[in-house]
């Protein structure tokens, strides 16, 4: 090894940085795969079964693809804080720790936000193909009927955003207990859930849209909300990260 | 293994002047390096370091750059010397006060040592 | 090459909640370059105090400094220690080539080639889970990460209590030479005093989360003598010391004493056909930790 402890701090933070960022979207996707497969099976095989007994005239991969979001927010509750003692013991900062877990999160989100476009895209492509027509359930920015960009935004978007919020949570929990990290957790699920909805997604905007509009939030404004939500989750993701004690381990002896 | 009651780096050094003085460790010769000492008796390198120091301040070892840690010429003679002296003082005359105390008549004690076999080669001075 | 680090606990608190602090006012240095001994009985205090060197906390009150810094969030000093716990930070459902991946990511002094050779050596595969690992070869993979990583404090926190005998062993033995050619500052914590208690420059004894002492090992050796001989001897050898602990069998009597004998002594004693000895570190532990059990 030629590396020295000279390294200055920079260095040595943007190295936690790209290590624990890498770890934990590497880490994701490799589990993230499975889920794919998944929803991808499960939609065409949903798809099928639809099309013997009842009628296809909406998107099935819809519902199923767009639970990417929560899954990202179960890997959000589970891989960070698998590895922040490792982080630790491996002698990097909190600091560069949250900053990997927030480009993880991006990272996951755009490649997550991607997949579920294209998958949507394709579905419309062969539904298309075989004379069904899908119809749109539509809102504001995200629309089922196949606006790529739209649906990978939306979904980008809300993939971090359930990330950066399950980390949180987690993390809250982890460092408060019950009832501070409760406390905790209202306002991460409030920022999760509203950053979803005025998106389109999730299950509370086809209500909304039914009572008061779909085009109330224009798309760029939907979009800079949701921005909003994102960065005010992650600055909650530093906020019990910044300064979190180790609990020591359950099994040393101390 | 160095159990006594004093240092470890001072029953090392003991160690060591008893294996040149015996001859084991014959004059120039090189003598395991602090890491062997360290690892082989599973001590500290820092306790063997310092039983090096007293024996290069004795003139007993010397340290040679970039080799190691050798025997210094004459170290053989210089203990022999010490432990000469040493002996009369601490086993010679303790033996003598028990001889005294048991009732031993000096006399005895001489025709003892005239008589008794010399255990090594070499006549004594 | 990096330097050694010290370190430096003045007067330090930590609670957990309530009911007695970890570590309650708790004053100790860490001599850079040595290899330190930390020892303690269970809830002593000693895997507290080593977290806070490895910034896994802050303290309640009082001052860390490691290499002449606070410790915490410094990315720096961070970089510079390595704390194994017996836990294990590890990945613990992913490889152990990814754990292993991670650390010499992070860690700019961190020695492929040496975790390589200590995995051959102690027979841990690469390819397992850590958490499917027995106990013994997940201490093994602690001691690989601590001695890799090279880091200029390395702590072992309790680490190589699930191996037996032969891999412990085999770890002092590694653990001394790369020592010796990479010289860096160690703390090892262990209840096995008896294996370990040579390899020590210094001791720190912590007790109820206090410093009950803080010296050189060979300072800590002249604390005690034993004496075993006639009884009649040996009392009088005794008399106006602290002794420490006492045992008669018919004429003979085995006693502890406080401090070293004088010279004029040992030839007394000697005389006498009483047996000087030293105490082991672990004999003069558990009289030091005792007499003052609550």
């Amino acid at each position: 090894m030629t590396d020295t402890l000279d390294a200055a701090a920079p260095t040595q933070e943007r190295r936690g940085m790209w290590t624990s960022a890498y770890a934990t979207f590497v880490g994701t996707w490799q589990i993230g795969t499975y889920f794919w497969i998944a929803v991808v099976l499960i939609s065409v095989g949903l798809t099928f079964v639809l099309d013997r007994w009842s009628e296809v005239d909406s998107s099935v991969a819809d519902g199923i693809l767009g639970s990417a979001p929560i899954f990202l927010g179960v890997m959000g509750i589970v891989v960070p804080l698998a590895m922040l003692p490792l982080h630790l013991a491996g002698g990097a900062t909190r600091r560069s720790f949250v900053r990997g877990i927030v480009v993880a999160g991006v990272g996951l989100g755009l490649t997550f936000g991607l997949a579920g476009a294209l998958g949507m895209l394709v579905e419309s492509v062969v539904l298309d193909a075989l004379g069904w027509s899908a119809t749109a359930e539509s809102s504001a920015l995200y629309d089922s009927s196949g606006d790529f960009l739209g649906i990978w935004l939306s979904w980008g978007l809300s993939s971090t955003a359930f990330f950066l919020g399950g980390t949180a949570i987690a993390v809250g929990y982890y460092r408060w207990g019950g009832v501070r990290g409760t406390a905790f957790l209202v306002p991460v699920v409030a920022l999760v859930v509203g950053g979803e909805t005025v998106l389109g997604g999730g299950v509370y905007s086809v209500a909304i849209d039914a009572a008061v509009g779909d085009d109330v939030v224009p798309a760029v404004a939907a979009v800079l909300i949701a921005l909003a939500a994102v960065a005010t989750l992650a600055a909650l993701v530093h906020r019990a990260l910044r300064d979190i004690p180790l609990n020591p381990s359950a099994t040393a002896t101390c | 293994m160095f159990d006594g009651p004093e240092p470890i780096y001072i029953q090392i050094a003991e160690q060591i002047r008893a294996q040149i003085l015996s001859g084991d460790l014959p004059e120039e010769a090189q003598v395991m390096s602090t890491t062997q000492y360290a690892t082989t008796f599973r001590i500290n390198p820092a306790t063997a370091a310092k039983a090096f120091a007293i024996l290069v301040d004795e003139g007993v070892l010397e340290k040679r750059r970039g080799l190691g840690m050798f025997v210094a010429a004459g170290a053989h003679e210089r203990l022999l010397e010490e432990h000469r002296a040493a002996y009369l003082e601490k086993v010679f005359r303790p033996a003598v006060e028990q001889a005294d105390l048991l009732g031993i008549p000096r006399s005895e004690l001489v025709s003892y040592l005239t008589s008794s076999p010399a255990t090594t080669e070499g006549t004594p001075r | 090459m990096t330097t050694p680090y010290g370190a430096q606990l003045t007067d330090v608190t930590v609670r957990y909640g309530k009911g007695d602090p970890a570590l309650d006012g708790a004053t100790f240095a860490i001599r850079p370059g040595t290899v330190t001994g930390l020892l303690g009985r269970n809830g002593a205090g000693k895997s507290t105090a080593l977290a806070l060197l490895a910034s896994l906390r802050r303290p309640t009150s009082g001052t860390v400094l490691v290499d002449g810094q606070d410790p915490f969030e410094n990315a720096v000093v961070m970089a510079g220690v390595q704390l194994v716990r017996e836990s294990g930070d590890v990945l613990r459902d992913t490889s152990v080539k990814e754990t292993l991946g991670y650390y010499s990511e992070l860690r700019p002094t961190w020695d492929t080639d040496l975790a390589e050779s200590l995995l051959d050596q102690f027979e841990v595969s690469r390819e397992q889970r850590p958490d499917r690992l027995s106990r013994g070869k997940q201490s093994a993979l602690g001691c690989v990460i601590g001695l890799a990583s090279r880091a200029p404090l390395t702590i072992f926190d309790e680490t190589y209590l699930g191996m037996d005998a032969p891999s412990r062993y085999a770890f002092y033995d590694a653990l001394l030479e790369d020592y010796t050619a990479h010289p860096r500052t160690v703390v090892v914590s262990s209840h096995l005093i008896d294996e370990v208690e040579r390899l020590f420059e210094d001791v720190v004894v912590l007790h109820h989360g206090k410093t009950l002492l803080a010296e050189t090992a060979d300072t800590v050796r002249d604390r005690a003598v034993s004496l075993v001989g006639p009884t009649s001897a040996v009392t009088k050898l005794a008399d106006g010391r602290r002794t420490l602990s006492t045992r008669s069998l018919g004429g003979t009597t085995q006693i502890t004493l406080e401090g070293v004998l004088e010279p004029a002594e040992l030839s007394l004693a000697r005389d006498a056909g009483v047996e000087v000895a030293r105490v082991s570190l672990q004999d003069l532990f558990i009289h030091l930790t005792q007499e003052t059990v609550r």
